[in-house]
């Protein structure tokens, strides 16, 4: 029954690229392009028009693209580029209250503005090592691949992930 | 797996669009249709090298009418010394005649 129901899901999405059904690409990963830019930016009407407009450009690549999982991988590296461009021209932006971390200490366990901190933490990092946190929790990408999608070495992406890991555990003291 | 990867993948799991995402995103590919990106890169080229070409020929047409007044200013200025120096040719020969018409009726008294 899985094995049938992802059968469909793989021949939808080959279709998809086969007869560039544009409709069909972005209703299947909108969510991912869209969960990048918002978990980056942390804006949601920015993180929108930078999700259109990696959509318009998909538009114009369509026919550039070979596969499923070329589609895929050209969404992340578009998305993820275009959002470190975005922080690095919108730099100096007005944060809304409810933005900013609160400086307390707050439990780890089960605790309902966990997430929030956490988003506050990750805001505050280095451009490319909250883009590896993203790609790596939201997309379950290793190292390697993110490495792929950002351009950048798989030693320096390791070393990222693992000084922003630190980061946050000092900060969350867990 | 530590508590902090769960929670981090809890806390950036994906995320949906607000509603209309996929129209809104249809209508901006329906505005964009009409020019295509290489198209208007062509289109930007074109106009470019069609002003720097007018840019210069309007630069040569302008040297040209310049250079062509001043060269017409210098053959007015060469043809009036002409006509100056004819002029005093002229009357220095008269002058000439009267003297030696006069020196001559002196002699003759």
């Amino acid at each position: 029954m899985g094995t049938a129901l992802a059968a469909d899901a793989r021949a939808l999405e080959t279709a998809a690229v086969d007869t560039f059904d544009f409709d069909v690409l972005v209703a299947r990963h909108q969510s991912m392009v869209f969960g990048i830019a918002y978990h980056y930016l942390q804006d949601r009407p920015a993180a929108e028009d930078l999700a259109q407009e990696v959509f318009l450009q998909l538009h114009h690549h369509l026919g550039r693209l070979e596969s499923a999982d070329h589609v895929t991988f050209w969404l992340r590296r578009v998305t993820a580029h275009r959002c470190i461009d975005y922080r690095r021209q919108h730099r100096f932006r007005l944060l809304s209250l409810d933005r900013i971390a609160e400086p307390a200490h707050e439990p780890a366990s089960d605790d309902p503005l966990l997430s929030r901190r956490l988003h506050a933490l990750v805001g505050e990092l280095p451009p490319h090592a909250r883009m590896a946190i993203v790609l790596r929790y939201q997309e379950d990408l290793t190292p390697d691949e993110i490495a792929r999608v950002l351009g950048r070495p798989v030693a320096t992406v390791k070393s990222q992930l693992q000084r922003a890991l630190k980061t946050l555990r000092k900060k969350l003291r867990i | 797996m530590t508590h902090l990867d769960d929670e981090l993948r809890r806390a950036f799991a994906r995320v949906d669009p607000p509603r209309g995402f996929a129209a809104r995103v249809r209508a901006r590919v329906a505005a964009s249709a009409p020019v295509a990106p290489n198209r208007r890169e062509t289109t930007g080229a074109w106009t470019k090298a069609g002003w720097a070409m007018a840019a210069t020929l309007a630069i040569a047409v302008g040297s040209g009418v310049w250079f062509r007044a001043q060269e017409q200013r210098r053959a007015q200025g060469e043809e009036a010394k002409r006509q100056v120096l004819l002029s005093l040719n002229i009357a220095s020969s008269k002058l000439r005649a009267i003297e030696t018409k006069v020196n001559h009726q002196e002699r003759e008294r």
